[in-house]
């Protein structure tokens, strides 16, 4: 079952608590602030910061 | 005097089908705020994750529309947070859970007033559970003064509320959240996290 994007759009960067958008292929959910993207895998958004990966 | 009763099926002593009492696996943390002023949420956060770890699933703060009962204690504009945390948590542990986020609130009060509600509950892959300090007829006790609310119970794909379930509890958001969250728990039961 896919997250809804719903469900996505509400979910919060772990680093600055500000929020992130789910990236157009719904691989990943962006934190423009931190410049962190936090993997989607099998449908569970991985929100820890060690795990997410600088945008540049 | 009637004939002596005659069991139907007899069963040997020792194949008795009698269950053996053992520890549930652990549950993951889920705790939801309640807070009028974000930098005490804050802290309420940072708080809460020196005692139980990393979260690692963050809401944006939203509204809370279901009650003014807390507007009396921190002001009107309430809004609400949840979060989970990494570390699985011993389901055994919910009245000392409770017991520690009762004791950041009175922290973080002023002049006797809370200023951030912490409400934590516990995610099984069966149920949702909150602790309470208030009893109620369908909580259960658990220890020094904790009950246990059943909020949630997992049935045909999907947490679902029962008749007494809050309002909040029974948001679509919220509960979606619990179904990726339950979808982590079980990995995370079997050591791992979502592969690559």
């Amino acid at each position: 079952m896919a997250i809804s994007k719903e469900l996505l759009e509400i979910l919060a960067c772990p680093k600055c608590k500000g929020p992130v958008e789910p990236d157009e292929n719904m691989t990943a959910l962006i934190c423009r602030q931190c410049r962190l993207a936090y993997e989607i895998r099998e449908d569970i958004p991985i929100m820890l910061i060690d795990e997410a990966k600088p945008l540049d | 005097m009637g004939q002596a009763f005659q069991p139907a099926v007899w069963v040997c002593p020792e194949k008795s089908i009698m269950s053996r009492p053992k520890e549930p696996l652990p549950a993951k943390l889920v705790i939801r705020f309640l807070f009028r002023d974000f930098g005490v949420q804050v802290e309420a956060l940072r708080r809460i994750e020196k005692i139980f770890g990393q979260m690692d699933y963050l809401s944006a703060p939203g509204s809370f529309p279901y009650t003014t009962y807390y507007d009396r204690e921190m002001g009107g504009g309430i809004r609400r947070q949840t979060a989970a945390y990494l570390d699985l948590v011993g389901q055994v542990t919910l009245p000392d859970i409770k017991l520690r986020t009762n004791a950041i609130e009175e922290q973080l009060s002023q002049a006797g007033s809370r200023q951030v509600n912490i409400d934590p509950g516990m995610l099984s892959e069966e149920r949702f559970v909150l602790a309470t300090g208030k009893n109620f007829t369908h909580r259960i006790y658990l220890r020094d003064g904790i009950f246990a609310d059943l909020t949630l119970m997992y049935q045909k794909g999907a947490y679902r509320p029962l008749p007494w379930t809050y309002p909040d509890y029974r948001e679509p958001e919220f509960i979606d959240l619990l179904g990726v969250l339950r979808k982590k728990l079980r990995f995370q039961q079997d050591g791992k996290l979502p592969g690559r």
